[in-house]
């Protein structure tokens, strides 16, 4: 029962990645995310616009985000059987908490500024601002959540090893890939502003490859636990 | 853990859930909250004139946030005692901070608004609206806080189980009646809205009817449990 759980959980993992690009892409037509430098009243015609579609797709942000902490969870419960103490576990929890409460708040803020069409144009650019800062912003915590997992897969000592130790290897590079979006304050344009090739494109990728590899193993390694305990 | 620590944190529930309403009731006046569709005029005139009331009744917010941390990580303790592999305790406590994480981002956003009587009547009313926002529309994290704790308690397959089995059932339910706030920024009026009878009111009666019940039922296991841990 509880391993079906799990696996559901795992799953959901890709459901919810899978959400957060529909929000993103045909309802808030935020993929490419809105450029830095667009002029305030193109910017404010946006949401003025497309109320509804940002909205609703803020929806499904949030919808992604609650349904990523079941997955969160299942990902936690291997890595807790790969320690001795559950210090990565508790660091994986923590951080996946701290990475996606902005994108929790960034959804609200985008809703807020399309909730009412005559919001003067600075207000909705200065919450459209916060938003995406919200939203792109919260590297580290992100990349906090991918070496947590990177550390726990290296210090396992297990005769059979809970996820293979590529693992660890490839969660410590997408962590690396992830970084930059750290900088997105301090950018209008170029690499390594909030729709740069750094900053988003190469950071969203690497988010995307790391939910699905660690999906991957969670998966393997829960259809091996629920065969060793019936047999 | 010794038991009277443990009904501390278990008292700690009711008392946050009373702070809270303390504060939305007499402090702050969001209760019922403002209406979506009042006019800017009267709406900022409300943060101009009782700016105390709104930071004050926001510090009891935070106070309410804070404690219930201790009441949720004693119903996650119980919960661990449900489950072979901790699944829904990690989900609960993760999504109980992201659900009152925003409780605490609305609450300093009520208080901004009201920090500066001299701010524009735009800003004030934008702020508010994202306070409101934040503060009803966080629902979907909510629900699955409550319903984590319904599964557990389900699945608990021991021959005295933790809690009764009604009380998984009635978390699923609080769980489901809960949601409809995820709808707000939909609507600007009826039962939708961030004052509607079920965005609001349904889903409020059913957080503090799955509170108290939790809270009933975490004592009730703490103190049949104290003999056993003695003898």
């Amino acid at each position: 029962m509880n391993y079906r759980s799990q696996l559901v959980a795992a799953w959901l993992g890709i459901a919810a990645t899978l959400i957060m690009f529909i929000g993103l892409w045909p309802l808030m037509h935020f993929l490419p995310p809105l450029k830095p430098g667009l002029g305030q009243a193109e910017l404010a015609a946006i949401y003025r616009g497309n109320a509804t579609g940002i909205i609703t797709g803020g929806i499904l942000q949030m919808l992604a985000c609650s349904i990523f902490m079941l997955y969160f969870s299942a990902l936690a419960l291997q890595l807790k059987r790969m320690e001795a103490a559950p210090l990565w576990t508790y660091t994986l929890l923590l951080t996946s908490v701290l990475g996606f409460v902005p994108v929790l708040v960034a959804e609200m803020l985008f809703s807020a500024a399309a909730y009412r069409p005559d919001r003067p144009d600075e207000i909705i650019q200065a919450f459209s601002d916060l938003g995406f800062f919200l939203f792109v912003g919260p590297a580290l915590p992100g990349a906090m959540q991918m070496l947590s997992v990177a550390f726990a897969v290296l210090g396992d000592r297990n005769a059979e090893p809970v996820f293979p130790r590529w693992v660890g290897y490839f969660s410590v590079w997408t962590a690396v890939l992830a970084l930059p979006g750290a900088v997105v304050t301090l950018f209008k344009a170029g690499p390594f502003a909030w729709n740069g090739v750094l900053a988003f494109w190469v950071a969203a990728i690497a988010f995307g490859l790391w939910i699905n590899v660690t999906f991957w193993a969670t998966r393997r390694a829960l259809l091996i636990q629920m065969k060793s305990s019936a047999a | 853990m010794n038991l009277r620590t443990q009904l501390v944190c278990a008292w700690l529930g009711p008392i946050g859930t009373v702070i809270l309403f303390f504060a939305m009731f007499f402090l702050m006046g969001i209760l019922p909250p403002f209406r979506p569709s009042l006019a800017q005029g009267e709406l900022v005139a409300i943060y101009r004139q009782h700016p105390i009331g709104m930071l004050t009744g926001g510090l009891l917010l935070m106070l309410a946030t804070s404690i219930y941390m201790a009441f949720f990580a004693l119903v996650a303790v119980q919960m661990k005692r449900m489950e072979k592999t901790p699944f829904w305790t990690y989900v609960f406590l993760t999504s109980s901070i992201l659900a009152f994480y925003s409780v605490i981002v609305a609450e300093m956003v009520f208080s901004a608004a009201a920090y500066r009587p001299e701010r524009s009547d735009m800003l004030i009313q934008a702020l508010s609206d994202l306070a409101f926002i934040l503060y009803v529309g966080t629902a979907l994290p909510g629900s699955v806080q409550m319903v984590a704790v319904g599964f557990a308690v389900l699945g608990d397959d021991r021959a005295d189980p933790v809690y009764p089995r009604w009380v998984g059932y009635l978390d699923i339910w609080a769980g489901i009646l809960a949601s409809p706030g995820t709808l707000i920024c939909l609507f600007k009026l009826g039962p939708f809205a961030w004052n509607g009878a079920l965005a609001f009111w349904v889903a409020a009666v059913a957080f503090g009817i799955w509170l108290n019940v939790n809270f009933w039922a975490a004592r009730r296991a703490i103190l049949r449990s104290a003999p056993a841990q003695r003898g």
